[in-house]
């Protein structure tokens, strides 16, 4: 099935933009995340053999067995908290590395095309420059994070393995200590619905870099963020007030669905149904469609320049 | 006959330079016609006014679209290959392919592959790897398997050595033109297209000077090498351009009837590049 969907039969236009992202981009979605998950792999197996069976948790030394009664002693529901809390946590560098593939493709999507000149032959294709922005916004806020999510994936099953290697030997059951502690679909459902919320509140932010890529005419990052500073330390200087940082923080770090403002993040790790329901429901703040507002706003700019500045 | 590019006062500034002023020009089903003019006459802009990649002012009808605002849908019909290498040097050969199959329904994945066949380029490597002369086979493998009615060459050959020049048009000729296509070339290598066009359009200055076909041109424009007691006549009858090399002196004469030239010495076809030269000259 994905060889059928990463394969162009005919005449598919869309397909064709959404692949030739990926072909480009191969970098940022596919091998950041498979060596950041690769290497954190590496370092959970090195640092197994050389702390071997023991843990030190806050400086006292336990060694596994004592932690596997530990844990099989705590409540359900508290097991599967810290379970969940682990495999949460252990996404964080997979996301973190792709965060930063996501601002700098968005950086580079309108800017490399025009330094290397293929801009003239992708305008002498018959599509229009809303359909490739299009592709290259869905490419940055959806399918980079989506790829990183499988990854996360294989990660958190390859930790639950090692976690069971461990119950070998114990009369302890892995099946009841791991994998029934956990909700592992319920888990990456609610990882990729924090990762569209995220998208959607930074919207405005990626397509900000969407225009500063197809105004530059080089370091699309400069162009991206010295404006900006300038703006807030004018902002600052005068009004004093910093409405703009705050605007940029709180949506590129994730604040609104994080739940620092409103307490969500607990409910988040909880792996509650409820919980996936409140990040949904961040959606109903006017901030939200504010954002999107914005992102529109900035899109169509950059769809109409790139119309203009073919050259 | 019918008119597949039609221009009125098309006009295009650039701040304060104004790149072409007010032209008119039609151009007909299946002619070759070929856009010459000096560095910064407004080829190009014009080309790209045509190909709806820059805005301009006055009416242009391509194909019956608006270039600049339905260049999505026009291009469904025409193909462009530029002075400068554009095909994206991360892609492997094998996905260009895919992606001109998968965004132009009228392209043909087995003629670009039987192009290609004809050539050593490796389907499996990225342009980046390839040769200057692989690169422009690749390209025209590319257009040439598009069923576009009309094709526009904006200096195609520029950077390649004279075996890859000649089998390029060689093959368009050959692979790709007939009586229902049209091909727009510009390139300063005048020579080497003189033989395969059937019209001519000069720019200068953002103006078109001339615009004929080549037959009409053979016909209005001679050269004239008159025997060294002819010059004096010769000069009499007002020729557009002299000029004299290694001691002989030659004229050129724009309307004139042949035989009161041949009566003064050995008449000939004008060369376009001849031609060029006195069109940019003069006044």
């Amino acid at each position: 099935m994905l060889a059928s969907l990463i394969k162009i039969n005919g005449y598919s236009p869309f397909k064709a933009l959404m692949l030739r992202e990926y072909w480009e981009n191969r970098r940022a979605i596919f091998m950041t995340p498979l060596v950041i998950t690769a290497i954190t792999m590496a370092l959970v197996i090195i640092s197994m053999g050389i702390f071997g069976r023991a843990i030190h948790i806050n400086g006292e030394s336990y060694t596994l067995g004592e932690v596997i009664a530990e844990m099989s002693s705590r409540k359900t529901g508290e097991l599967s908290d810290h379970i969940n809390h682990l495999l949460l946590f252990s996404s964080i560098p997979v996301m973190i590395g792709v965060w930063f593939c996501m601002v700098f493709t968005a950086l580079g999507s309108l800017y490399d095309e025009r330094k290397d000149n293929s801009i003239l032959f992708w305008k002498s294709m018959p599509v229009s420059d809303f359909q490739t922005i299009l592709s290259k916004i869905l490419t940055v806020t959806l399918v980079i994070p989506m790829v990183a999510i499988g990854f996360t994936l294989v990660f958190q099953v390859f930790l639950l393995i090692i976690g069971s290697f461990y119950t070998i030997g114990t009369e302890y059951s892995a099946w009841d200590l791991m994998w029934s502690s956990t909700n592992l679909p319920l888990l990456v459902l609610n990882e990729m619905i924090y990762m569209i919320m995220y998208s959607l509140w930074a919207l405005p932010i990626f397509a900000w870099f969407f225009l500063a890529s197809v105004i530059a005419k080089r370091t699309p990052l400069l162009v991206a963020t010295i404006p900006v500073a300038l703006i807030a330390l004018f902002e600052g200087l005068f009004f004093h007030s910093d409405y703009l940082v705050r605007f940029i923080g709180m949506r590129i770090s994730g604040a609104h669905i994080m739940g620092s403002e409103h307490g969500y993040a607990q409910n988040f790790t909880k792996l509650d149904p409820m919980s996936t329901l409140e990040i949904l429901q961040s959606a109903a703040s006017p901030a939200f469609w504010m954002g999107l507002a914005v992102a529109a706003a900035l899109l169509t700019a950059t769809i109409l320049l790139r119309r203009r500045n073919s050259l | 006959m019918t008119n597949i590019i039609t221009a009125q006062n098309l006009s295009k500034s650039f701040g304060s330079f104004q790149a072409l002023k007010n032209i008119n020009l039609t151009i007909q089903k299946g002619q070759i016609v070929g856009i010459i003019g000096a560095n910064g006459a407004g080829k190009t802009t014009l080309l790209n006014s045509i190909l709806g990649l820059s805005s301009y002012d006055g009416d242009l009808d391509v194909l019956g679209y608006a270039p600049y605002t339905q260049r999505d849908e026009m291009m469904k019909h025409i193909c462009f290959i530029s002075d400068v290498a554009t095909l994206p040097k991360w892609m492997k050969v094998c996905e260009a392919i895919d992606f001109v199959e998968g965004v132009h329904p009228s392209f043909d994945r087995a003629k670009a592959l039987g192009f290609l066949s004809g050539t050593s380029v490796p389907l499996d490597k990225k342009i980046r790897k390839l040769s200057k002369g692989m690169v422009v086979q690749v390209h025209l493998a590319l257009i040439m398997s598009i069923d576009a009615k009309i094709l526009v060459l904006d200096e195609p050959t520029l950077g390649l050595d004279i075996i890859y020049r000649k089998k390029f048009y060689r093959q368009l000729l050959e692979d790709f033109f007939d009586e229902d296509r049209t091909i727009l070339i510009t390139t300063h290598q005048v020579d080497e297209i003189e033989n395969i066009l059937s019209q001519v359009i000069f720019i200068r200055e953002g103006n078109i000077v001339l615009a004929a076909d080549m037959e009409d041109i053979g016909q209005q424009w001679m050269v004239l090498n008159p025997s060294q007691e002819n010059i004096r006549a010769a000069r009499a009858l007002s020729p557009v351009s002299e000029q004299t090399m290694l001691g002989r002196t030659s004229f050129i004469f724009n309307g004139k009837e042949r035989s009161t030239l041949a009566e003064l010495g050995e008449v000939s076809r004008v060369s376009l590049s001849d031609l060029f030269i006195t069109l940019m000259d003069g006044e």
